[in-house]
């Protein structure tokens, strides 16, 4: 079977367990949409992201590390992570006005769980190692974070692989993104892995 | 919100050009050039008597030894191109160039190498080489930039995240700051 | 007597919730620590009865603090809280001497189990 196809299903399947576990957190449905798994150029693709590049956002950054590396990021705007720190806690939402280093810390959070049933699906799928690190939180122009992101994942790489998906908190209707990269590198260890699995 | 599609195409300001990471664009007047920038370094460069300017989004310091295939992501030919752009398209010699020089940002706390200071050393080294003059550096710090060239006018338009804005002027004396 | 918790997470919100569900079931909580190094500080100090160890975290991981907590004190209970749900991890955790280990996102219920199972309560 193609690698692009494995890679597809695998990383729907590791999407989907991030959702039930975004789910179980705030224990809140959530539907998720994956809206593209495709070989970008970084440079084309960012442009189009400077369009809207001005809005706030918060992001939750973390490397994957272990037998192949990624780069993952989960995307929030401000006024939909004060609601997701309130469902976390367990409060109305709306309770949550400021932000402060506890709804911070809650994003990065999320983001660090997100980001691991990502890491334990491709573990489980390709017979791997591969654990998030610490998360880390930017809090800052829409534009800059990606462009960090980027730089981050695939400094030396011009064509990369992208995920993104797009998750919808049902019962508040607020929207929130997840991105993962791979750069050309990591995806051709990821083939050999396959290969030597005779997959 | 979807980040790949951009829904109100009919509404999109068709003045602005936006520069991705690891390019850049050259334009003539009657468009802005714009760009977010995180540890990555923004160079605008300008030739005031032809209204022609570049903004370069810039990833890494130095080019590897073997031929890339993008250049545009590295200080060192990035600029060396974009000179050598104005030089040929717009009969523009380097020491008639002035630039600014923004971004390199240290967004994450625990980078050992401070890629933006590597980038905007790289890029001053250029620069001075090529005798463009620089009329205004604004590095570091550790929020997002959002800058904005005005090539009409010869505008630079700076934000660091949650701060002012501030404006600053590619005249041919000396970067000076816009009276408004 | 109040058995007591040392929390060790780099994340606020973990440590609030885990502070919650543990002092809402008759614990005390001994103190909080945001990285192994801290963790082990902490412990030297305040020896508390049971601690709850998250893996990932700044300066020195939790799979390390653990080997040097037990290295001051083999008769430590850690209880090690994680998102890392994989065989290789939770093997090095139990080789390294963990009690138990849970993943996150967990339930309340597999944390108390879990905390009670380490001080040899029994379980309602």
């Amino acid at each position: 079977m193609e690698i692009k196809k494995i890679m597809e299903l695998v990383i729907k399947q590791s999407i989907d367990r991030a959702s039930q576990s975004l789910s179980k957190i705030i224990r809140t449905g959530t539907m998720i949409e994956v809206e593209h798994i495709e070989v970008i150029n970084v440079s084309q693709w960012t442009e189009q992201i400077m369009d809207k590049g001005e809005i706030e956002m918060l992001g939750s950054m973390l490397s994957l590390e272990g037998d192949f590396s990624s780069k993952f990021l989960f995307l929030i705007k401000v006024k939909d992570a004060f609601i997701l720190n309130d469902l976390m806690i367990r409060n109305s939402p709306g309770t949550t006005t400021s932000l402060d280093y506890f709804t911070k810390s809650t994003i990065q959070e999320i983001g660090n769980v997100l980001c691991g049933s990502i890491a334990n699906t491709f573990s489980k799928d390709f017979n791997i190692s591969m654990w998030p690190s610490v998360p880390l939180l930017l809090d800052d122009y829409l534009g800059s974070i990606f462009s960090n992101f980027i730089t981050e994942g695939a400094a030396a790489d011009n064509i990369i692989w992208l995920i993104e998906t797009k998750f919808l908190v049902v019962k508040v209707h607020i929207e929130c993104e997840l991105y993962l990269i791979l750069n050309t590198e990591n995806f051709a260890r990821l083939q050999k892995l396959l290969n030597k699995e005779g997959k | 919100m979807n980040m790949g599609k951009i829904k109100d195409v009919y509404l999109r300001d068709k003045s602005i050009i936006h520069v991705g990471v690891g390019d850049f664009k050259i334009s003539k007047e009657g468009y802005r050039l714009k760009t977010f920038l995180g540890c990555c370094l923004g160079v605008c460069l300008y030739a005031r008597n032809k209204k022609v300017g570049a903004l370069l989004h810039i990833v890494l310091p130095s080019a590897p030894g073997y031929r890339e295939v993008n250049p545009a992501k590295y200080a060192d030919t990035a600029l060396r191109e974009v000179i050598r752009q104005f030089k040929k398209k717009h009969k523009v010699k380097a020491n008639h160039l002035t630039a600014m020089i923004f971004g390199g940002a240290k967004m994450i706390e625990d980078h050992i190498e401070n890629v933006g200071k590597k980038n905007a050393l790289r890029a001053k080294e250029v620069l001075r080489k090529n005798k463009v003059r620089i009329l205004k550096e604004k590095v570091g710090g550790k929020r997002g930039y959002k800058i904005e060239f005005d090539v009409s006018t010869g505008m630079v338009t700076c934000q660091v995240f949650g701060q002012k804005e501030q404006k600053y002027f590619m005249s041919d004396k000396g970067a000076r700051k816009s009276w408004k | 007597m109040k058995r007591r918790i040392l929390i060790v997470d780099d994340a606020l919100i973990m440590r609030t919730i885990l502070k919650k569900i543990l002092t809402s079931h008759g614990y005390k909580i001994a103190g909080e620590a945001t990285n192994g190094k801290e963790a082990l500080k902490l412990y030297k100090k305040l020896k508390p009865d049971v601690v709850t160890m998250d893996i990932v975290m700044p300066k020195v991981s939790g799979i390390q603090a653990l080997k040097d907590i037990l290295a001051f004190d083999n008769q430590a209970k850690i209880i090690v809280i994680s998102v890392i749900d994989q065989r290789k991890a939770l093997m090095e955790a139990i080789k390294a001497g963990a009690a138990d280990y849970i993943i996150k996102p967990f339930e309340i219920e597999r944390v108390i189990s879990a905390v009670k199972n380490c001080l040899g309560e029994p379980e309602q």
